[in-house]
């Protein structure tokens, strides 16, 4: 079962800090699209990711890349810049250290909203800056979203 | 929970119908059936379709959700495609 907003939830009891990034930021924004995991990018320093593995512990974790061995992602690969394609509960989690060139939780903070979600403070990609980083990327499944998103945010400035 | 479900679906289906009377002002749902009736899209001539074909009245309505309200949508669109692919796979 898909509960995004469970694993946002649980990540937010854990004090993790992180943004929501992705189709789903993309969603929040009002993007008509659909997606099937939620991608977030993490503060990668040691305190953070500490309480980041407690959420994850709860989420019942493990990489859904490995199909044939549960596999939970360890402190030392958290702290770096790659991403976890991760499995939970709730249904699919990407964990990213990193997006775009090299962007990290710290260079891209600023770049984000903070939208409230039931009494949590949730922050979340702004499309913007989102759309920019989908044409630096410029992958097929990128480039076939982009124009619902430019859609979306001209449509949100009216 | 299955009751819950379809409770969403149609909430969903009713919420989908009611914007889109609104935003038409069509006051029926069967106005799709006459051909010649103005609300009924033809071809490379409708406003509320972007050059690129992005349909503005979807953009429109998720517009007029709330942030939740626009993820509890996701969910229930993952939700039915599950579901439909699991009767299919039956």
């Amino acid at each position: 079962m898909t509960d995004f907003i469970g694993i946002l939830r649980i990540l937010k009891k854990h004090q993790v800090d992180f943004f929501v990034t992705g189709g789903v930021s993309a969603v929040f924004h009002g993007a008509p699209i659909t997606t099937f995991d939620l991608d977030i990018v993490h503060d990668c320093s040691p305190e953070n990711v500490d309480n980041l593995i407690q959420a994850l512990r709860e989420l019942e974790t493990f990489y859904r890349t490995r199909q044939d061995q549960r596999i939970f992602p360890e402190m030392k690969d958290l702290v770096g810049n790659g991403h976890h394609l991760l499995m939970t509960k709730f249904g699919p989690l990407d964990v990213l250290g990193s997006i775009g060139r090299g962007k990290t939780f710290g260079d891209l903070i600023s770049d984000t909203e903070v939208i409230d979600l039931g009494g949590h403070s949730i922050h979340v990609h702004n499309l913007k800056s989102l759309i920019d980083i989908k044409e630096l990327i410029g992958r097929d499944k990128d480039k076939a979203v982009l124009p619902i998103l430019r859609k979306t945010l001209e449509e949100g400035k009216k | 929970m299955e009751g819950v479900l379809k409770n969403t679906h149609c909430i969903q289906k009713l919420r989908i119908l009611s914007f889109i009377n609104n935003f038409t002002g069509s006051q029926s749902t069967t106005v799709a059936m006459n051909s010649d009736h103005p609300n009924i899209i033809q071809p490379g001539e409708n406003e509320n379709i972007s050059p690129e074909g992005v349909d503005l009245t979807l953009i429109r309505w998720m517009l007029s959700m709330t942030p939740i309200e626009r993820l509890r949508i996701l969910e229930s669109q993952i939700r039915n495609i599950h579901r439909l692919r699991g009767e299919l796979d039956d």
